[in-house]
């Protein structure tokens, strides 16, 4: 590529999309702490480690050697930022009590599938509020749940929208397009926010992403898996005989 | 020690206990082809079976990425790392079996997974062995390569967890072949959680007893296939009797898949156990690491299965995967459609192998209108 997208000399050189999740629509994936519990790899229904927001929590996948260039590992907690000028809010600043509801943060997986260059974290889920971050703060289980509204939310901070945004393009006729109603069989004219903007619906954002603590219980060391071999990248000497299909021999 | 015969590594063996069949054997084919991992199986079994205090951890039933996924991390890399380098000659199995490999003292070779690695029961999910390069491909088999691995309890002809159990409280069913853990006379000593070598009996800390899969047996009692199969959405299942090579009938399904056309494999048959599911071996998969899993005529399912249209027996047979919740004793395939039977021989289903379709012309001259698809 000749050009440079002018926020790379910031440290964005990711590009994040956001897929739909592969196991459900909507929040489905998530509605139940046994089902959070099979959401990837971090689910534990019993939150032995007490940062996991639920009993799983939303990830990000990333390529080995991209994680590996920022001494990222397997598991740990990353922020992932975009464009400051208006992410995760307009006017955003880092001592502001709205700024770590709004900047999201998730574990990193090792994901040998992701090409370099690219993140990928799914959308559909329980995004962090001002009631979810205050009950992870001070209760003592850390539970990101809201004790009033008894929202559940499955990041600790942000959410997988705190790195997009919507723009709304001049064909999309937001003061005179007849268009149908949410719901229902009502046809309506003009602006309608889940007609025009793309909410909820995959999108790309440019980003960085920086380790925030280390994955290994309570914020010590690696992740247990990764230290005990049986992750990408982390393979144990019986994990790579197991590979390659080493433990068998067949004289036909 | 007595002297038993096990068919799956054609040879005999040693086990604690006499050569002792039931009359039926429970069993099941998977197609791992077509298994994507919704986990609806895993579902359907939580929700019937492990929703009390102390089984909130248990799945009886799941679905493992392979080769990154586990539950409990790591089972079979380390079942296979205990037995050594496992030796076959041919089909017959020259390496040690978890019986034959016991230390002194043990009923079998083992080990006790610890309660982390219970953790994580979706690790690895989606993970593909190999790292994406630029202009990578597919092609057979696949250079970077996943498949999912269903599982629940084999059943086994030679439980591992019966062998170990000092209080005699497991035991397998005449009737169906089912191992059952009796709750009234375990003490949860968990010998047969370090015995299983597919790591599915499970402890509950709360009855502080052992439990297990029971194979749906109020279900089978009444005709009917176990929860897991009959929910599965991408119909890759089926339930059935299974019986010894010599006594094959190659109008029983399972029996079909697994002696006849030898399409459906035994998971690590070098075990020893003789487990009772089966596994259409994934096509797309290096056949290092399947002979490594489902043991050495893993080769010829392949093929097999690759050419399986032409085969209207084996595509009739699998057809009926998914199409009835009663448990098929019989089928047969006439003439494009695949029939299944009762205990008492009474249809209940058939299929077609191909979908009836019906192709609407462009125009419709009763109408005087041009039809448009629109996708």
């Amino acid at each position: 590529m000749q050009s440079k997208h002018p926020r790379e000399k910031d440290g964005l050189r990711f590009l994040c999309i956001t897929p739909k999740y592969r196991h459900g629509a909507h929040t489905t994936p998530v509605d139940l702490d046994v089902m959070a519990t099979y959401f990837g790899p971090f689910g534990d229904i019993y939150r032995r480690d007490k940062r996991t927001p639920w009993t799983g929590e939303s990830y990000v996948d990333i390529n080995p050697g991209d994680a590996k260039s920022l001494s990222i590992e397997d598991g740990d907690y990353v922020w992932i930022d975009a464009d400051p000028q208006d992410r995760p809010y307009r006017g955003a600043k880092p001592d502001d009590p709205d700024y770590k509801v709004a900047r999201l943060m998730c574990r990193a997986r090792y994901y040998t599938g992701t090409p370099r260059g690219v993140l990928r974290m799914w959308f559909n889920m329980y995004q962090a509020t001002h009631g979810t971050v205050k009950a992870h703060e001070t209760r003592p289980d850390k539970l990101a749940k809201n004790p009033e509204t008894q929202y559940q939310a499955i990041f600790r901070y942000g959410g997988h929208q705190s790195t997009t945004r919507a723009w709304l393009r001049p064909t999309l006729m937001t003061d005179s397009l007849v268009r149908k109603d949410v719901f229902g069989q009502q046809i309506g004219q003009g602006f309608a926010a889940d007609v025009h903007c793309p909410v909820g619906a995959p999108k790309e954002s440019y980003v960085k992403i920086a380790k925030a603590e280390d994955g290994g219980m309570d914020a010590h060391g690696l992740w247990r898996p990764a230290r005990l071999g049986y992750r990408p990248t982390y393979e144990n000497e019986e994990m790579k005989k197991y590979l390659e299909g080493g433990f068998i021999a067949v004289d036909q | 020690m007595a002297t038993v015969k096990n068919w799956q590594i054609q040879r005999e063996m040693k086990y604690p206990y006499e050569e002792a069949r039931p009359k039926r054997q429970f069993s099941a084919v998977f197609d791992t082809n077509k298994c994507i991992a919704c986990q609806t199986c895993t579902m359907a079994c939580k929700h019937t079976w492990t929703s009390g205090r102390g089984q909130e951890y248990m799945f009886w039933n799941n679905v493992e990425t392979k080769p990154y996924g586990f539950y409990p991390l790591g089972w079979d890399v380390k079942i296979l790392s205990l037995l050594g380098v496992n030796h076959w000659a041919g089909e017959t199995y020259q390496g040690k079996t978890v019986f034959e490999a016991a230390p002194a003292g043990q009923a079998t070779q083992g080990y006790l997974p610890e309660d982390m690695d219970w953790a994580h029961p979706n690790i690895g999910e989606d993970e593909p062995a190999g790292t994406v390069e630029k202009g990578d491909f597919f092609d057979l088999p696949h250079k970077i390569w996943a498949f999912y691995l269903p599982r629940l309890c084999n059943h086994c002809t030679y439980p591992a967890c019966l062998a170990a159990c000092p209080r005699k409280a497991i035991y397998k069913r005449q009737e169906d072949g089912i191992v059952l853990v009796d709750q009234s006379q375990c003490r949860g000593y968990r010998e047969c959680m370090r015995a299983c070598p597919y790591k599915k009996v499970l402890y509950n800390g709360v009855t502080r007893v052992s439990e297990k899969c029971i194979g749906c047996f109020p279900l089978i009692e009444q005709g009917y296939q176990t929860q897991c199969v009959t929910t599965c959405i991408g119909r890759i299942r089926l339930n059935g009797w299974i019986s010894p090579p010599a006594k094959a009938d190659p109008e029983k399904p399972i029996d079909f898949l697994v002696h006849i056309k030898q399409l459906a494999m035994p998971l690590y048959p070098q075990t020893g156990v003789e487990p009772n599911i089966y596994y259409i071996p994934p096509v797309h998969v290096p056949l290092t690491y399947l002979h490594q899993m489902f043991g050495p005529k893993v080769d010829k399912a392949v093929e097999l299965y690759k050419h399986i249209k032409d085969d209207e027996q084996l595509l009739g047979c699998l057809t009926l995967f998914g199409s009835t919740n009663r448990w098929v004793e019989k089928f047969r395939v006439e003439a494009g459609r695949a029939y299944g039977y009762d205990a008492k021989g009474v249809e209940i289903v058939n299929v077609p192998l191909r979908e009836p379709s019906h192709i609407r012309p462009f125009f419709d001259a009763a109408q005087q209108a041009y039809r448009h698809n629109t996708p």
